[in-house]
Order: C-alpha cells, then sequence, then structure tokens
C-alpha cells in the first residue's frame, strides 16, 4: 500500500518486522514511513533517503523479494512482510552483485548505490541473463556522480559469472 | 620563502590509545617521549599506534573522487607500505591542519578545511608526500641513533627498520623516539621513477563499504539525544516570513521547538519524521520580496540585455585597455568574415542524493556547525574560532553523498535568516533544506555569452571576443556578508575564457553583471561550465566558417601549444575521429581545459580533459601528464564530469 497523504496519528503502536531474517520490534506511529524506522529506529543507515517521494530509489529494500521505495510505504502496511536491505544482501559482501560492485569500482560518492544493489538484485533474481536493454529499462534508479555505465557493466559481470557458477 | 606549518611544528602530538577511541593529547618539545602504551603522531599528521596500525589526517572531504584513496598512497609511498594498511582520518579542526593549504601558494590568502577547485589530489602531492617523507627519515634516524649506526645504512620497508647488519626494528617501536628528534625541513619525497604504488591503477578503498551499507554520511551520523530540525523556506527568492501558528504542532509527539525565522520556518524534533509532519502541518503565511526578474524569460531578457553592454574588461597583465580594444577593433576590421553567437545556459539546480544538512552539537555556543560536505565547516576564522577537542572525530566530514555538493564557507551551514547564534543549544542535526523537494536553492549563475570572431580570407582568426553576462557570486556569498571587496574581474562568470589555450589574435573578454535576485553560489565548476560550452561551440562556427573540420582547425589554433595539441590528438585517434559518425548519431569535440590557479604546483600539475561525443552512449575523455595518485579513480572521475557536462549542454 502507498502512503498517498500525510494523514498524522498520534498513537504509537507496536509492530514486529521481519528484517534480514531477523525478528524486530518497534513502536511507532502506524503512518511512518519504513524508510525511517529502519534508519532510526534500527539503526540499519545502509538505506539511503535520497528524495522521500520515491523519486531517486536511493531508498529501495526488498518487501518478500520485490524492490520497493521504503519512503513511500508505511510501517502499518509492510508489518507482516519479509524485508530484506542491503545489509542482509549478503553477510560478508559475497553476493555476486557486490563482487561485481567492487571489481568494476561501481561507486563514486555511493550513496545511491544501496538502492541501485538491491533493484539490481531483484532483477537478476528475476532474470538471471538480462540483456542491456532489460537493465536499461529496470534500474530506474538516479545516481548523481553518472555511474550508469559501471551499473551496466556490473549487472552483467555479476550475471555472467553466476551463468557459469556450477 | 613560506613555511611549512605541519614541518615546523617542533612538538609531537601523543594519542592515547582510549577503549573505542583514541584522544589525543599535544606533547610539548622538550617533554618525555610517550608511554610505551601510546600511539604517536609524527610531523603534526601521521599517526603510529603500538600495534603499528598507522593513520593519516586528512582535510579534503571524501566525496567519490578518490581523494582519501590518494592520500593511501602517497604515504604509503612514502613509508613503503601497503596502501591497503593505511587509516585515514579526518584532521582536527585546528587552525595548524587548516594551514595546510597555503604552504603550496595557491593565493587563497586565508586558512581552509576544505576539498575545493580540484586541488586536493595536488594539495597532497605537493605537501603530504614531503610530510610522509620526513617521517620516513625520523624513523631511520631513530633507529641510527638507538644503533649508533650511519643512517645510510638503514632502509625502511613494510613497517619495520632494517640495518645492513641485520638489525630490526619496528616502525612503531621506534616512533616514539622518532617524535623526539627535530623536524628536518629539507627532505624530498622519492623521485618519480622510485614509485611502486603510486601513478597505478589501485581500487579505491572506500568503495567496499559503499556495497554493504556500511558506509557512514553526515546523514548516517547518531549521537545520544540527537535532535533533528527541518526546515521550510520562502518559496519566493527575497521573501520574508510574514507569520505562522506554532500553536497547531507544538503538542505533537517528537516536537521540540518550532523556529519562525527571518525566510523560514523551522522544526526541531526528536527524528526526520516528527519534525516533517509538523512542518507539513505548519501553514506559513509569506510575504514576497521586490523581484527583479520574475521568471526564465524575463531573467534571459535582462542577461541578454547586459551582454550588450560589459562593465568589466580582462586585462592581461601588463596590457592597457586602449591598446586592447583598439587591437580588437582592428582585427575586427581587417576580417573579410565577422560571426556573432550568443550561447545561454540555465540555472542549475545542484540537487545532491544527499540532503542538505549539517551537525551543529560542537559549535552550537559559537554558532557553527559540520555538514558532510566539499566544505565541511562553518569558517573557522569566523565565530571565534573552533575548539574541537584535538582527535575527536569529525563528525560531518563523512563521506560526502551526491557529489559536488559544495555550500561554500558556510553559507549552507548557517542559514541566512539565521543568527550566528541559534536560539537553542541542543544537540542537533540541522536539516537545511525542506526534505521533501530535495532542492538546494544555491545555483551555479546562469549566462548569456556573446561571442565574435573575425576571420582573414584563410579561415585565420584576426579577433576574438568573449562576454558573459551572469549575475554574482560573491554578491550572494558569505565572504561579503562579512566586508571582502568588490573583484574587479570575477572569476565565476569567466573561467576559461580568460585563458584560452587558442591562438585568436586580438582578444577582449569582458563580463557584464546582473543581478537577478537568486541565491548563487560557487557550485562545481562554476563558470567552467558555462564558458567552455561557449567557447568550444563557437570554435565549431568558427571552423565551419573556415569551412574546415573541427578537429583541423584546433590544430591550427593550437601550433604554439603542444600539450593542449597532444590532447586532442590523442582522443581523435581514440575516437576515430576520421571515420564518419553513424548515421543519425553526431560528433562533437569539447576541450577543457583545467588550469588552475597560479602556482608552481598548479603549472606543475595542469592538465586538461578534451572530450567528444562519438554517439548517443559514448564519451571520451583524457588527460595529459595530469598529475595523478591513482589513473583508476582519475578516470572515473573525469567520466563523472564529463557526463554531467554533457547534460547541461543537452538542456
Amino acid at each position: 500500500m502507498l502512503r498517498t497523504d500525510t494523514f498524522w496519528k498520534l498513537d504509537a503502536m507496536t509492530y514486529s518486522l521481519s528484517i534480514n531474517g531477523q525478528q524486530k520490534t518497534v513502536i511507532v506511529a502506524g503512518d511512518t514511513p519504513l524508510l525511517w524506522v529502519l534508519r532510526d529506529n534500527l539503526g540499519l543507515t545502509g538505506t539511503k533517503f535520497g528524495c522521500g517521494a520515491g523519486l531517486c530509489g536511493a531508498c529501495t529494500v526488498h518487501l518478500d523479494g520485490q524492490p520497493v521505495r521504503s519512503c513511500l510505504v508505511t510501517i502499518d502496511a509492510v508489518a507482516h512482510a519479509k524485508i530484506t536491505t542491503i545489509e542482509g544482501l549478503s553477510a560478508d559482501r559475497s553476493h555476486p552483485l557486490q563482487r561485481a560492485w567492487i571489481a568494476e569500482q561501481v561507486p563514486q560518492c555511493g550513496y545511491c548505490q544501496s538502492g541501485m544493489l538491491m533493484v539490481a538484485a531483484a532483477l537478476l533474481r528475476d532474470n538471471p541473463r538480462p540483456s542491456e536493454e532489460d537493465i536499461r529499462s529496470t534500474m530506474t534508479n538516479l545516481c548523481r556522480c553518472g555511474t550508469y555505465p559501471r551499473v551496466k557493466r556490473a549487472i552483467l559481470r555479476a550475471s555472467s559469472q553466476r551463468g557459469n557458477a556450477p | 620563502m613560506r613555511q611549512d606549518p605541519a614541518l615546523s611544528r617542533r612538538g609531537f602530538i601523543a594519542a592515547t590509545l582510549a577503549a573505542g577511541g583514541a584522544a589525543l593529547f599535544y606533547v610539548r618539545p622538550g617533554s618525555q617521549p610517550a608511554a610505551a602504551a601510546t600511539a604517536v603522531l609524527l610531523n603534526g599528521w601521521i599517526r603510529i599506534a603500538p600495534d603499528g596500525a598507522i593513520t593519516v589526517f586528512s582535510r579534503a572531504t571524501e566525496l567519490g573522487q578518490g581523494a582519501l584513496t590518494s592520500l593511501a598512497l602517497i604515504v604509503a609511498e612514502e613509508l613503503a607500505l601497503d596502501p591497503a594498511s593505511i587509516g585515514v582520518e579526518m584532521a582536527p579542526v585546528t587552525e595548524a591542519f587548516m594551514d595546510h593549504g597555503n604552504t603550496l601558494g595557491y593565493g587563497v590568502g586565508a586558512a581552509y578545511y576544505a576539498t575545493w577547485g580540484s586541488l586536493s589530489s595536488r594539495d597532497m602531492d605537493g605537501s603530504m608526500r614531503k610530510i610522509a617523507a620526513t617521517v620516513r627519515v625520523l624513523l631511520l634516524r631513530a633507529a641510527a641513533q638507538t644503533w649508533t649506526v650511519p643512517e645510510s645504512e638503514c632502509n625502511a620497508e613494510n613497517g619495520v627498520v632494517r640495518h645492513a647488519g641485520g638489525r630490526t626494528s619496528t616502525y612503531a617501536a621506534l616512533a616514539p623516539t622518532a617524535a623526539t628528534l627535530p623536524v628536518p625541513q629539507d627532505i624530498e619525497p622519492r623521485p618519480r621513477a622510485d614509485w611502486r604504488r603510486l601513478g597505478r591503477a589501485t581500487a579505491r578503498f572506500d568503495i567496499p563499504a559503499k556495497t554493504d551499507g556500511s558506509a557512514i554520511y553526515g546523514v548516517d551520523v547518531k549521537r545520544p539525544g540527537l535532535l533533528v530540525a527541518t526546515i521550510a523556506q520562502c518559496p519566493m527568492f527575497g521573501g520574508k516570513l510574514e507569520s505562522v501558528d506554532v500553536s497547531t504542532v507544538e503538542k505533537m509527539p517528537g516536537v521540540k521547538k518550532v523556529l519562525a525565522l527571518e525566510d523560514a520556518v523551522a522544526v526541531i524534533a526528536t527524528g526526520y519524521w516528527p519534525a516533517k509532519q509538523a512542518l507539513a502541518r505548519l501553514r506559513p503565511v509569506w510575504r514576497a520580496g521586490e523581484r527583479k526578474a520574475a521568471d526564465s524569460a524575463a531573467q534571459y531578457a535582462l542577461l541578454r540585455q547586459a551582454v550588450q553592454s560589459p562593465d568589466h574588461l580582462f586585462l592581461p597583465e601588463g596590457a592597457r585597455a586602449a591598446e586592447l580594444l583598439a587591437a580588437h577593433g582592428a582585427g575586427m576590421a581587417a576580417a573579410s568574415t565577422r560571426l556573432e553567437a550568443n550561447y545561454e545556459v540555465p540555472f542549475l539546480a545542484h540537487a545532491p542524493m544527499e540532503t542538505d544538512e549539517c551537525d551543529r552539537s560542537h559549535h552550537a555556543a559559537r554558532g557553527g556547525a559540520m555538514g558532510p560536505h566539499s566544505i565541511p565547516i562553518d569558517g573557522p576564522r569566523r565565530g571565534g574560532g573552533t575548539s574541537r577537542p584535538a582527535g575527536e572525530k569529525v563528525t560531518g566530514a563523512h563521506d560526502g553523498g551526491g557529489r559536488w555538493f559544495r555550500p561554500p564557507h558556510g553559507d549552507r551551514l548557517r542559514h541566512p535568516s539565521s543568527q550566528d547564534r541559534p536560539p537553542y543549544r541542543a544537540a542537533g542535526q540541522i536539516d537545511l533544506v525542506p526534505r521533501g523537494r530535495h532542492f538546494a536553492r544555491l545555483f551555479p549563475p546562469m549566462a548569456v555569452m556573446r561571442l565574435t570572431a573575425g576571420l582573414d580570407a584563410k579561415g585565420e582568426p584576426t579577433a576574438f571576443s568573449f562576454t558573459a553576462a551572469c549575475p554574482s557570486i560573491m554578491d550572494y556569498s558569505i565572504e561579503r556578508r562579512h566586508g571582502a571587496p568588490q573583484q574587479e574581474i570575477e572569476e565565476a562568470g569567466l573561467a576559461n575564457a580568460r585563458d584560452l589555450p587558442y591562438a585568436l589574435s586580438a582578444q577582449k573578454i569582458s563580463l557584464a553583471s546582473a543581478d537577478l535576485g537568486v541565491p548563487l553560489t560557487w557550485m562545481r565548476s562554476v563558470g567552467s561550465q558555462a564558458s567552455v560550452f561557449g567557447v568550444e561551440c563557437f570554435l565549431d562556427e568558427m571552423a565551419a566558417a573556415a569551412k574546415a573540420d573541427p578537429l583541423a582547425y584546433r590544430r591550427r589554433l593550437l601550433r604554439q601549444r603542444p600539450r593542449e595539441l597532444a590532447v586532442v590528438e590523442r582522443l581523435a585517434a581514440l575516437a576515430g575521429w576520421d571515420r564518419p559518425a553513424a548515421a543519425g548519431r553526431q560528433s562533437w569535440l569539447c576541450n577543457e581545459r583545467r588550469q588552475r590557479i597560479g602556482s608552481r604546483a598548479n603549472r606543475r600539475a595542469r592538465g586538461q580533459c578534451t572530450a567528444r561525443r562519438h554517439s548517443a552512449s559514448r564519451l571520451l575523455c583524457g588527460g595529459l601528464r595530469c598529475r595523478v595518485q591513482s589513473r583508476r579513480g582519475g578516470r572515473a572521475d573525469g567520466r563523472g564530469n564529463h557526463l554531467r557536462l554533457d547534460r547541461r549542454v543537452a538542456r
């Protein structure tokens, strides 16, 4: 469910969340965006605040495996979903995309890269061998440094390595 | 002769390795050496811990340009260490570290703790190499003194000093003794021929943390009791806050205070979301101010009028205005073909990814603040100086997100409407822009450029003029508010056009100032974006009039500039300029020459980038003899710059 207004709930509620395979409990107003619960209540600051309007994609996380811009999703709408953030992509930067991101030296300032990686991870899961056009049409996140060519190369690299894996 | 303040510092700083942190304290000259349980700071900038860990202080913020990797490479080269083993930490905000920039003679005339002017690597190259080399010599001398052997028989490598006779000692063991030795002033860094780490395609050390969310940006900093403020500014430039009813939000959960400012209203709360919710419920009433140009059409009209009557003429050293104007007039009169064109660039919203913010927690008492920006502090020489405890981690000087975010000299850290001393003292992280709109309301100037040229029958230029009409950045700077004088010619409006490499005879470069009522600042590249666009496009027009290929025409104009010509030739070869572009594709050349403020370091390090847009998806850029510590980082940085330039031109 998307938050479409600024309705303000005075009453905080207790929510039990499944985040990166762990159960977490938070007490927040139900209309609080997931982004701010992650960052301010749970200390998962890898998910970034960019525009707050669902435009830039820096706050992208997975809800039940689907990429979602967490600044637009209220906590009461996602309380029963499995949430994966950049911190949960792998425990040791071993995800093929993280390895490819380092090999291709993708980030510059890096602020958008958490969201980029989460979108790319969902893309590769659904489409292990994406074409360049698939990548272009899926990767709609914004990067202020202009890392788009390296993002594309890293996704292709990860796709290739994953395909060659035994 | 200018003296390096770091090298002249006779004392040393010892760092007590407290649990979870490093509380530094200064040890005066003549004091006893640090105890065995302390880390030692040698030559003011490089800290060696008892366990061998080596950390260097940086004054440059990592904004994605690879500055901290370059710094680690420099220290590693001089100390013969693995670059990945070098830790980099933001320097304490004290005058001693800010003086660093002045050692290179940039002519800025003030102490800076800043990342600006594409100077970080050059700054490090010029002084940090010498500082690190001096530390190496101090360690060698400490070993020689301890072993009573000639220094020349000792060698430093991989954290160990070895004597030819077989004795060894670690850098860490030698550091306390080294810190008591006089700091030599005349140490030369390793010659380039001996480099084994610098100048190679080194992977950046900050990248892994940017792939798993562990990199900490300014917006990620947490402190006990942290308060967050967010602000709504008057939607009209020059407008004021008429009134606001704060009673509707004062009792909202988490809200601590609502501030009615001169042209803004701010909410301070326990977190961003409660602050944002409260701000959204406020209904401030704004009063429009006097507006000189209400919209883009009016702004362009004002600049098009201004460009016809420039009020500043740029005079090269030794030139006289009357003679310069006469020569230009004669050149135009002698031309068989006369060209004239206007090029226009709009205001460009800087729009960094990371929101504009700052941390006032340590500087609140002085009205200062820090932010994750290229100029991260509110000017230290204003506000009574800084008192950050030495060695404390510099909050806010973390990775800067969104690139090129440059609130210079505290302009953004101190909201224009706020007083030097804010009316609260709580530790607070201040969000200075309405985050929902994500709009940093300071701009590089829009400009209208008028270019003229005269060509003779062979297409050779007989005269050339460039006039930029643009508003003055200085008029909106905090320096001007603090009494900085009016510059005769403002660099931002002319930038590269003042010193073109091309053989353009009878040049006339001038500026027309026209205030548009829109606040400005020195964003990335400042006037270069506009002037490069105008000059290079006009060169293509001149080439067309001369019935010459754009590359061939530039070759003619760069005959006396072999460095610049070599770059152009290299890029043309890479791009396959001689081959026709594919159907539907266009190619163009752009020579953005980056010669920095005159100094010996800059002349030595100058380079230029030339780009040719070969197709919709291919962009080539390159440089010649640019001094880069990591070629890989330099390439990435260049690509990013040109992508941005490309976007602006495409508007």
